[in-house]
């Protein structure tokens, strides 16, 4: 028996799917505080549904893949441990300055630096100095690590980031640090930027470190729990946790760099939309993950999903590389209010999970796309996940038309309309922002709508955004889960290590053949098979006299000085494909300031069905209903499907009805089964 | 309703008006994404010194991106009179236009380059994209393009009019490449970032010509002037919560360049029904100088004012501006002619505009009975973007110019319910970014001593205005460079609001012959303290030409923004985790704060006793009357049937035009008053001097308003 587990550990929900021999189960429970409970409920549905003893599923237990907010939540509550800084003599006031926190708020009311992630009296300046070329100026001593270890613990740190200028350049100032704890306060949790991120821009570094440091505690406190719980039920296997870059690492790596497992769960969905594609044989896949709070939106090439560098983490800016995942607030709960202008908007304030939208019945007033989807009747409010959580569509309907419709003077029919259209609208905007913008042709993409109410709202998302092929996975509320089971093993390392074509390939080289040293290490630590193993060069590039770089690929094994024209070559496609034709600096030189490295374990779980039961089981239970079709404004009495499955095609306007999810197939467009169980919708073209 | 009848006549849909709407203002915000991206200027892409938008045939905004709010004037003007200067010329797709002069295309001032492209669909001009950025050089006496020392126009930079062709049909117009080229200290950066500019226009006409075709021309047309109309109807929907009357207000301009001269900034504001008129009649006369305002800056820095306090959550199109007329007498310092320079008009004048505009709204908007208008006052902001040019060759010999955006560290004006934003930038530089101490010593020969929260620049008040920056560098990898600086606010520095004291100023001074490499190889790093110097060499507050050689130290410090409320109203818990924080010091806790900070913890008696002392001191006697409120704005006087009155204590003030005349006021001279409180002003020793009137509370001590006076010439009060 080979059993696989895919865990999304979410605000509300947790989500768990596990392949057994190749069929997928899954199962669903509330999130805990502890986060271990959550889980561990999750896998007793599992474990009930593939009708196995808890000792016989945990012992059973190949791969375990787990996403998780943790740092997420810590990040957003601010519930950070007593972290110390020290930084360099002359600089404690930079993560205040924060590089000017101003941001597009146009409002002076509003503006407001960003919280503390530690508190001032806890930054410490250690009196050091390393200039632009890694030359120290001003060695460290002993005696003032010591002074400055001292003045942050006597403040009350309790875990300590250490971020020096140009330590990226020339660790020797952070190493020494890091020697001293590790003799001097042996159970000092810490991070040093040079090992955690080495790249230049101290903000950015200091951010990500100083996060780092300032979740370790309590992740290690979380992952300790879980460990010991899993353990005690009898899994074999090691705990791999999914990182923002896309792919995951052990439990033992995540806990030396906590930070980089931020927000995670989404690009659970994003590796699973890939997988989607791939199977379908699509090259270009756009994804929506659609949330209570907002839509995440990622565009997949050729099946690579984009990383990007500089990644944003509740607001600040960090110099971690992430899966390029464009985030806007509109969701279910996304609130409906009328602004000055008496116009209607949508967002970005949202119900969030309590009270909820108004149609919860649980003290929300104020109307939620959530609600307009019911009033229009694309929700049935006896079937909302499953039957589990029972809907008011009069409370939607008193929202809708104390708040929206009595203001604009339109119908409760009209404002829900509106409402939908206008989510839509903003959903679709992400979409082109990430297609269009880029110089793609959103004709050529098929769009992955997933997260529990996305089947309502994808069909609409994807007319507006000139998307004419859309899928809904049939696990939709659980996609993300099922996409960290099938997510890669990835690790990478960067240095900043500038190098212009005049110098000799070896040099650059070299670099590589460093940091693909660590990554062979990694391989062998996780113990990944030779034919599981891939490795990839990269490179950060730029024009002499550029800010930002565009990462290029470099072609595998070495690089010499005959590789030198193709690597210009390749840098400039690159370039030309992100901003247009005929925009490279062509007579300017070329600049490479980090090279990285990315190895990747490919992941060798095969599912051969998507849900839960076999198109054969199922039983097709037809229905009529009205509706208000957004996009025309027309009212229709649509049929309904339950079991699908069993009927494998229909045209629009319809709702197909599913435990997990409802899909809303308009007029015009056509609905059918794909060979894995998922729902495929092709739109007209216009 | 009635409301909503009146926004949107029969057939119009709302959604679909907001539909278009978030389409337009994507598409801005995604030219700036464009232009960032490829820029190769540090100024563009840390600093967001720059601006996108797109405008109706006739030169209306249909939408702004969030960047410098300056541009919505200098950008407007620039295609406005494009339009008028190639009337009757053949346009066509792919032709782009290259401006940026400031007395004929709007410009802020001549580094601000502007490219506009037509965008035409069927045939049919429908609009224009327009993206302008500073570039590094645009020739003249000065790298960097401001120039202290010049005279005339003529010698500030390469000056293009409107009208100038850059790209024909899609390709360079290569004969105007050729004398552009010719004519910058930098030609390949230049050219590049006129490239960004290209690309951003070209996301922009590719976007915009997409939403035409999905929604038709003729309901664009029609239903972008409706949100031209919703707009504007906001605005003047609050401004008709204003009290119709007249208000004055003055600020003042330092230093020419030449002579540490103040200039006057004066304003009437007349507001009647929905109507806002800025008269700027009254203004000192155009000077020989770099301080003159262009009228496209002048535009922008009305603007820069007015859309956050009344319109801070309407999205921006040509509609917000609608309500405001402005007047400006040609030949003076806010509408000049040529030769008239004009580098720094917009940083030293057109930032005294938006302060005075500041002023103006608070005066207006105080009386209000609307609370969400009058809670639109607030501290003025420092507005004192300071200048620092380094231009030099480095040991190895490569030429560079370093344009520090550090200088956009200046702090905001404190809020009604908050301190203002420490290092927030000019109240028009939405999305300020200041650049890493990483980023300058990778890119340029110097080597930062220390960066922090300069403690001498808030305002003290209720609520604190927000910190200015200091920083100190040393050159690392060349022998020496030209230096150029300028400090906009020095001398008369942004006042507060309600009994919130003024903030510092900004200045700079060259520290002669440091022991700096000493005390490197000694294992020293030297602080602000501990740094030895021959002398420290105090510069003129615009200065060009100052050579800094290799041993020297640059120090420059920037202005904070003005308090809010009396400071005695502030909470002392939060005084004294500000000086825990290091915001304020011990000693400045208790002089201008009343509250005892020891060994770090608050001492409530001695802080009630002292604030008591404070109170009595302030008026030469005990106060009658006991201060029960404590919100910031409890010290602002207000009215009521009875006359005016402090909400404070209840207080009365008497039932004149003004509660000034029932106030007991004190005079002295700024920089000696705030030095008192730590707050560091440049002191003038010359001509006309920065004077502090103190208006008190006769009855119970409360600091209603600390206003600044610039005497008549040498005069004491």
């Amino acid at each position: 028996m080979t059993l696989h587990v895919g865990i999304d550990v979410g605000g509300t929900f947790t989500d768990a799917v596990a392949v057994v021999d190749g069929r997928a189960v899954r199962g669903k429970a509330f999130s805990t505080k502890d986060v271990t409970t959550g889980i561990l409920d999750a896998l007793a549905v599992l474990q009930e549904r593939a009708g196995l003893t808890e000792a016989g599923f945990f012992a059973a237990v190949d791969r375990f893949v787990l996403g998780n907010t943790i740092v997420t939540n810590a990040v957003d509550e601010q519930k950070y441990a007593p972290v110390g800084l020290l930084t360099t003599q002359g600089f404690r006031d930079t993560l205040r300055i924060a590089r000017s926190a101003r941001t597009d708020e146009r409002d002076p009311h509003r503006m407001a630096a960003p919280p503390d992630i530690v508190e001032r009296r806890r930054i410490v300046e250690v009196a050091e100095r390393i200039d632009a070329h890694g030359e120290v100026l001003v060695p460290v001593t002993e005696a003032g690590i010591a002074a400055a270890v001292d003045a942050a613990l006597a403040q009350g740190a309790e875990s300590l980031a250490v971020c020096l200028l140009w330590s990226f350049r020339n660790p020797v100032h952070e190493k020494a640090v890091g020697q001293y704890l590790d003799k001097h306060c042996p159970d000092l949790p810490y991070t040093l930027s040079s090992t955690l991120t080495p790249v230049y821009r101290e903000y950015e570094r200091m951010v990500t470190t100083a996060l780092d440091a300032a979740v370790k505690p309590l992740v290690a406190s979380h992952f300790d729990h879980l460990a010991q719980e899993l353990r005690r039920r009898g899994l074999r296997t090691r705990v791999q946790i999914m990182q923002v870059h896309g792919g995951f690492l052990s439990v033992e790596e995540t806990g030396r760099a906590p930070i980089s497992m931020f927000n995670s769960g989404p690009v659970g969905g994003v590796t699973g939309a890939r997988l989607l594609g791939r199977r379908l044989g699509r090259r270009r896949v756009l994804t929506a993950d659609m949330g209570g709070t907002s839509l995440d939106a990622a565009a997949i090439l050729d099946d690579e999903f984009r990383l990007l560098p500089r990644a944003e983490i509740g607001g600040l800016p960090t110099s971690l590389t992430a899966v390029d995942i464009e985030t806007i607030g509109a969701g279910g709960g996304s609130l409906a209010w009328v602004d000055g202008r008496k116009l209607l908007r949508v967002g970005p304030h949202s119900a969030g999970s309590a009270p909820g939208p108004a149609c919860y019945g649980k003290g929300g007033s104020r109307p939620a796309v959530t609600d307009a989807a019911l009033v229009l009747g694309l929700i049935n409010p006896d079937y909302y996940l499953g039957g589990t959580v029972p809907l008011h569509t009069d409370r939607a309907r008193d929202a809708l038309r104390t708040h929206v419709a009595e203001p604009l003077g339109l119908t409760e029919d009209a404002a829900a309309q509106g409402v939908y259209r206008l989510a839509t609208s903003q959903m679709s905007n992400a979409l082109r922002k990430i297609t269009v913008n880029r110089g793609h042709d959103p004709r050529e993409f098929t769009l992955v709508g997933f997260g529990g109410a996305c089947g309502l709202f994808a069909a609409a998302i994807a007319a507006e955004a000139g998307v004419q092929e859309v899928v809904v996975p049939r696990n939709a509320a659980v996609f993300s889960a099922y996409g960290l089971m099938h997510a890669d093993s990835v690790f990478s390392a960067v240095r900043t290590s500038p190098w212009t074509m005049d110098q000799p390939a070896a040099v650059l080289d070299g670099e590589f053949a460093a940091l693909e040293e660590r990554a062979e290490a990694w391989f062998e630590t996780e113990g990944i098979e030779e034919d599981r193993r891939e490795l990839y060069r990269e490179a950060d590039m730029k024009f002499v006299g550029q800010i930002f770089e565009v990462t290029t690929r470099l072609p595998a094994g070495s690089f010499g000085e005959a590789d030198k024209d193709a690597l210009r070559e390749r840098f400039v496609a690159d370039y030309e494909e992100e901003f247009g034709a005929g925009t490279a600096w062509s007579e300017a030189e070329i600049l490479l300031v980090n090279t990285r490295v990315r190895a990747v374990g490919r992941s060798e779980v095969q599912t051969t069905t998507g849900g839960d039961a076999a198109a054969g089981e199922e039983r097709h239970v037809p229905g009529r209903r009205e509706v208000l079709d957004p996009l025309t404004g027309e009212r229709l009495e649509v049929d309904v499907h339950r079991g699908f499955g069993a009927l494998g095609r229909a045209a629009g306007p319809c709702l197909l009805e599913e435990p997990d999810t409802t899909v809303y197939v308009p007029g015009g467009a056509s609905v059918e089964l794909t060979d894995g169980g998922d729902f495929l919708l092709r739109l007209a073209d216009r | 309703m009635a409301s909503a009848a009146r926004a949107l006549p029969e057939g119009f849909d709302p959604v679909t008006l907001e539909v278009i709407r978030m389409r337009l203002d994507s598409i801005v915000e995604e030219m700036g994404i464009a232009m960032i991206r490829s820029s190769g200027s540090p100024v563009i892409t840390e600093a967001g010194d720059f601006n996108t938008a797109l405008f109706d045939p006739t030169g209306r905004i249909y939408a702004y991106s969030d960047y410098v709010q300056f541009h919505i004037g200098s950008g407007s003007v620039a295609v406005q009179n494009l339009v008028k200067a190639i009337e009757g010329e053949q346009l066509s797709p792919g032709d782009a236009f290259i401006c940026n002069d400031p007395h004929t295309a709007g410009a802020s001032h001549p580094p601000d380059t502007n490219v506009i492209s037509p965008v035409f669909h069927d045939g049919e001009l429908i609009g224009w994209a327009q993206s302008q950025a500073h570039l590094v050089d645009v020739g003249g006496m000065t790298p960097g393009g401001f120039a202290p020392g010049a005279h005339d126009c003529y010698s500030e930079a390469l000056r293009l009019p409107p009208g100038v062709k850059i790209f024909e049909r899609g390709e360079p117009v290569e004969w105007v490449r050729r004398i552009l080229l010719n004519n910058v200290r930098m030609p390949a950066l230049f050219w590049n970032d006129v490239r960004s500019l290209v690309a951003s226009n070209n996301t922009g006409i590719r976007r915009l010509l997409a939403t035409v075709e999905e929604f038709g021309a003729d309901r664009f047309r029609d239903y972008t002037r409706r949100s031209f109309e919703l707009a504007e109807q906001v605005v003047r929907d609050r401004i008709a919560l204003i009290p119709d009357g007249t208000y004055t207000a003055e600020e003042w301009t330092e230093h020419n360049g030449h002579v540490d001269e103040l200039y006057r900034v004066a304003c009437t504001m007349t507001k009647r029904g929905t109507q806002v008129t800025f008269d700027f009649t009254g203004s000192s006369e155009q000077t020989d100088g770099f301080v003159n305002c262009s009228y496209g800056a002048l535009v922008g820095s009305v603007a820069s004012a007015v859309v956050p306090i009344l319109a801070w959550d309407v999205p921006f199109n040509e509609g917000v501006m609608t309500a405001f007329d402005i007047v400006a007498e040609p030949g003076s310092l806010v509408n000049p002619r040529p030769p008239a320079p004009i580098s720094n008009g917009h940083l030293t004048t057109g930032a005294r505009v938006s302060r005075v505009v500041t002023k103006l709204m608070n005066e207006a908007c105080r009386g209000s009975d609307a609370p969400a208008v009058r809670d639109r006052t607030q501290g003025s902001w420092a507005d004192s973007w300071t200048g620092g040019i380094s231009a030099g060759t480095t040991d190895g010999g490569e030429y560079f110019v370093l344009f520090n955006m550090d200088g956009g560290g200046t702090g905001a004006g404190a809020q009604p319910e908050a301190d203002g934003l420490d290092c927030a930038g000019m109240m028009t530089q939405v999305n300020n970014m200041l650049p890493d101490v990483e980023m300058n010593e990778m890119l340029y020969p110097v080597l930062y001593l220390w960066k922090q929260l300069s403690t001498e620049s808030a305002g003290h008040g209720a609520h604190r205005g927000g910190l200015g920056l200091r920083f100190a560098w040393t050159l690392h990898g060349a022998r020496e460079v030209t230096q150029t600086v300028f400090a906009p606010s020095a001398q008369v520095t942004a006042e507060g609001f309600g009994g919130g004291l003024p903030g510092g100023g900004s200045g700079h001074e060259v520290w002669r012959g440091t022991d700096v490499l000493d005390a490197f190889a000694g294992g020293r790093v030297p602080t602000r303290d501990s740094l030895g110097a021959e002398r420290r060499e105090l510069l003129a507050v615009n200065q060009q030409s100052v050579t800094v050689r290799s041993g020297d130290v640059l120090v420059q410090w920037i202005a904070g923004g003005g308090g809010y409320g009396d400071p005695l109203l502030r909470d002392p818990r939060r005084v004294a985790d500000d000086v825990r924080d290091g915001y304020v010091t011990a000693g400045t806790a208790r002089s201008a704060y009343g509250v005892v900070v020891t060994d770090g913890a608050l001492d409530e008696p001695a802080t009630e006793r002292a604030r008591a002392g404070i109170r009595r001191e302030r008026l030469g006697t005990a106060p009658s009357l006991d201060v029960t409120a404590t919100d910031a704005g409890a010290s602002a006087p207000r009215r009521d049937a009875d006359g005016w009155y402090v909400p404070a204590s209840g207080a009365r003030l008497g039932s004149g035009e003004t509660w000034h005349d029932g106030a007991h006021r004190t005079t002295g001279t700024a920089a000696d008053r705030l030095a008192g409180h730590g707050v560091r002003v440049r002191p003038r020793t010359d001509g006309r001097r920065v004077l502090i009137d103190e208006f008190y509370s006769p009855a119970c001590g409360t600091l209603l308003e600390a206003r600044l006076r610039v005497s008549t010439e040498g005069a004491d009060a």
